[in-house]
């Protein structure tokens, strides 16, 4: 079950000041149009716009789910789950511009939740205390996808693939947002719900985890 | 290890910084501090790494949707499609036997069309109405046709003169929607909410 978003207003701050159109996302037959346009139509009830918006971002919100759940196919899932959702709460989203950082937060919390629920189910079966933000144990366990072919010939790939399995979801989707997908501080405060300040720790916490965990594996 | 779990360096440097030029040779600070220099080389392959994995995962051919995941979105939404208002064409009822209605969002369509059809515009939000008597006419009777009255706002290049843009947009919607709907145009509202880079 997702969290519901904070309110909209905040989004404002956390809107993407490059909102030029997508042209990748257009074929050959449709205008280029700028994000923040399709956004609007899609309020109003466009469904080819809203088609527009999901085929731009399908493919990077999966790999953000890849990153978070390590499993293509729970990421697939989430995926599709949030898009629907963004179709519904679409009308709630005041500021267009904000589009991107929205769909993130809506993205980045169905990942979350899922890994809470994994953590609970596994809390459930050990009758262990409550992990936290504890690290997840054997994150690359049997039900993990193997990493990229690139990655496991690359020694350098390997140790992050594995470093970043063993950090902390909240502390995972500070740094993939940021370093794999390159939204702003004020974008990942607002898709995750926390101040800037913790996002700024979070990912200060996250390079020191993954630099070491690199140095002990190579 | 020169990194620290709050991001400030023993310099007084924060790591965003180190980490913001680690693709790049040090500056005139990082070149001679060892806080900066140890926080570089810790850094470095963490950097190499992340370049890497940004790639790869761009690249990664699991990483695609699921065949006929946009299909199912796209049913969903349009199964849950939001019409907006129920507009009576003919001035009766809205549930009169005979009446003919069309959904606000059709309506919009065909705006939207138009807009797309200029190549300095982008039509965005569009409201819809109908508008019973004509201005300086006798009230029209009970099944006639109603007249419509559009609110549109948009986006116009920058370099664009906008007066002739939008009269060329006014007599283009009026004649489309005119011609698809059969019900006259009598007045469209046009807020120009940005320019944009042409």
């Amino acid at each position: 079950m997702l969290e519901s978003p904070d309110d909209a207003d905040d989004a404002a701050d956390a809107a993407d000041a490059d909102d030029a159109p997508r042209p990748d996302t257009a074929t050959p037959l449709e205008r280029a149009l700028r994000e923040s346009t399709l956004v609007v139509r899609a309020q109003d009830g466009d469904v080819a716009a809203f088609e527009r918006l999901v085929r731009s971002y399908e493919k990077e919100l999966l790999r953000l789910g890849y990153r978070m759940l390590t499993d293509v196919g729970e990421a697939q899932d989430a995926v599709q789950d949030s898009l629907v959702l963004a179709w519904r709460r679409l009308p709630t989203l005041q500021d267009p511009q904000a589009f991107h950082a929205w769909i993130y937060q809506l993205m980045t919390r169905q990942c979350l939740n899922l890994l809470r629920a994994r953590r609970r189910r596994r809390t459930s079966l050990s009758q262990a205390g409550d992990v936290g933000l504890e690290p997840e144990p054997h994150a690359r366990g049997a039900e993990a996808d193997p990493p990229s072919a690139a990655a496991q010939t690359s020694a350098l790939g390997a140790g992050l693939d594995l470093a970043l399995t063993t950090l902390p979801a909240e502390l995972r989707a500070c740094w993939v947002l940021k370093e794999l997908h390159h939204l702003s501080y004020p974008e990942i405060a607002y898709a995750i719900g926390v101040p800037v300040a913790t996002v700024r720790g979070r990912i200060a916490r996250a390079r020191l985890h993954l630099s070491k965990g690199m140095s002990e594996w190579r | 290890m020169a990194l620290t779990d709050t991001g400030r360096l023993g310099c007084g440097r924060d790591v965003d910084d180190v980490w913001a030029n680690i693709n790049h040779e040090p500056d005139e600070h990082e070149a001679t501090c060892p806080d900066c220099q140890a926080a570089r080389a810790d850094l470095a392959g963490l950097a190499a790494a992340t370049t890497a994995m940004v790639e790869t995962d761009r690249d990664d051919t699991r990483l695609v949707a699921r065949p006929g995941a946009l299909a199912a979105i796209v049913a969903i939404a349009r199964t849950e499609v939001r019409r907006g208002r129920t507009l009576p064409l003919l001035t009766a009822s809205p549930d009169a036997p005979d009446q003919v209605t069309i959904s606000e969002q059709a309506v919009a369509s065909i705006v939207r069309e138009q807009c797309d059809s200029l190549d300095d515009i982008e039509g965005r939000r569009c409201r819809v109405r109908v508008v019973d008597d004509q201005p300086g006419h006798a009230p029209t009777g009970v099944g006639t046709a109603t007249s419509l009255a559009v609110e549109l706002s948009l986006t116009v290049g920058r370099s664009v003169r906008i007066p002739p843009l939008l009269t060329d947009l006014r007599h283009r919607i009026s004649v489309a929607i005119h011609r698809q709907i059969g019900v006259p145009v009598t007045s469209i509202a046009i807020h120009v909410e940005d320019l944009h880079d042409d």
